[in-house]
């Protein structure tokens, strides 16, 4: 279906065909950029930029290629982009003795969801594979293949951080458990 | 196929997290539609490649794609000074480049997640500048092809090279790139896309080896931009996949800074 449409479209423009690509993949691609880029403003800027990408540059696509990685790697330059214009200060390592989320933390998880704000506190080499894999259903060989990296960096990334996450919620809900 | 109980937490989580944006759905569309209208407003489409991206040659651009190009590719302001071929040749022109650019610039970048700071030295090649980290890299000059290399290479012979080539084709961006795509497609990957970062021109992007599964796997990336002159200049980088974040990223910073000095018809331009 994908590939028939963008057989079409790169025949001929129509915004009704546009709308149909946007439309099967606006979804995913929305929630990917609102969880890196942290804010639905900036999610919405990003989208629309990768589209217009995607608009640019349908005529070099090559269609013997799946389309899914093709946009994703747009979308995630996007994001990358958004995030290196904005300096978004990360931790650049996650410290095992990090203190917990403080009660000004939890408004926030309130707002959306414990596991979203925890997500959040990873530092990026850590939390755009998550994203990706987990919001996105990106394979871990194409997350590599858009982070240039091997792809058991990748699983050793998506281990790690799953595996700290699962720690900060027991922790946090023991301490929630005990008198929060 | 059912998910592991925890992961489908963190799934559902992080759906949850982003269900908020996902009020925009219909807004982002209207702007988008609106972009596509006014791009196709601002340059008629051709009817046999309506759909194909447009030439990078400067002159061909819409009204938007170059100022885009003025401000992203080189300085912001263009500045045209004239030059006598008799009586102030290469080393006016040289001299004339040192005072538009600064001779060193210190430049902060986040290396695999590390802050790094290093002081970069202005390096002057035919029709451009780029600054270069000279306690890292040097500048070899051959044949027309400039390549900045690892100024110590890696005695162990197991790390593939790592270095930067600049050279210049006398056919426009798109030729230069559709050729380079042609010639590697014998790697597992290649692609190739028009870019406004970190220069606006085409990126042709190939991954050889096992096409991502190794450490050392050849990252080979090309950058095709309009040299102003009806011809195009050619940035190789290339590296391996470990290094992406590390070399991968150093030369895409130094890209940012490369900035077009024309020397033709009797002129000097810094674009």
């Amino acid at each position: 279906m994908v590939h028939d449409l963008i057989q079409r479209l790169k025949t001929e423009y129509s915004d009704e065909l546009f709308e149909q690509l946007y439309r099967l993949y606006a979804d995913r691609a929305i929630r990917t950029a609102a969880a890196v880029t942290g804010s639905s403003a900036s999610a919405a800027d990003v989208v629309q930029e990768t589209f217009i990408r995607v608009y640019r540059n349908l005529g070099s696509y090559d269609m013997s290629r799946p389309f899914e990685p093709w946009f994703n790697r747009i979308l995630y330059n996007e994001c990358n982009r958004y995030l290196k214009k904005h300096a978004k200060m990360v931790p650049s390592e996650i410290s095992e003795e990090r203190d917990l989320p403080s009660e000004s933390d939890t408004y926030e998880f309130e707002r959306h969801g414990e596991v979203y704000e925890l997500v959040q506190r990873l530092d990026d080499p850590h939390r755009i594979p998550v994203i990706l894999k987990y919001l996105n259903d990106v394979a871990e060989k194409d997350i590599a293949d858009m982070m240039e990296l091997n792809v058991n960096t990748v699983k050793s990334r998506l281990f790690k951080a799953r595996k700290k996450l699962k720690e900060w919620m027991l922790q946090n809900r023991g301490g929630n458990q005990h008198g929060t | 196929m059912g998910r592991d109980p925890w992961d489908q937490e963190i799934a559902d989580g992080l759906k949850k997290g982003t269900d908020d944006a996902m009020r925009h759905k219909d807004e982002i569309w209207m702007a988008i539609k609106e972009r596509i209208h006014n791009e196709q407003a601002q340059q008629p489409a051709e009817p046999e490649t309506r759909f194909a991206p447009r030439e990078s040659k400067g002159r061909r651009r819409s009204g938007r794609r170059a100022a885009g190009w003025i401000a992203g590719t080189a300085a912001a302001a263009a500045i045209v000074l004239t030059v006598s071929f008799q009586t102030a040749p290469v080393q006016a022109f040289i001299d004339q480049v040192k005072e538009w650019f600064a001779p060193q610039k210190t430049v902060e970048q986040e290396l695999e997640g590390m802050p790094e700071t290093s002081v970069d030295q202005l390096h002057e090649g035919a029709d451009y500048v780029i600054y270069m980290d000279e306690s890292r890299f040097k500048m070899v000059r051959e044949s027309g092809v400039d390549r900045i290399e690892l100024k110590e290479k890696p005695t162990d012979d197991r790390y593939p090279e790592v270095f930067m080539e600049i050279s210049q084709e006398g056919i426009d961006p798109k030729s230069a790139a559709e050729q380079l795509q042609k010639e590697l497609q014998t790697y597992p990957k290649v692609e190739a896309n028009l870019v406004d970062e970190p220069i606006q021109g085409w990126e042709v992007r190939a991954v050889g080896g096992t096409g991502g599964k190794e450490w050392d796997d050849p990252v080979i990336r090309y950058y095709v931009f309009d040299n102003g002159q009806g011809g195009s200049f050619v940035v190789k980088q290339q590296y391996f996949l470990e290094a992406s974040e590390g070399f991968g990223a150093r030369f895409h910073n130094m890209m940012k800074e490369f900035h077009i000095t024309s020397h033709h018809n009797g002129e000097t331009t810094k674009e």
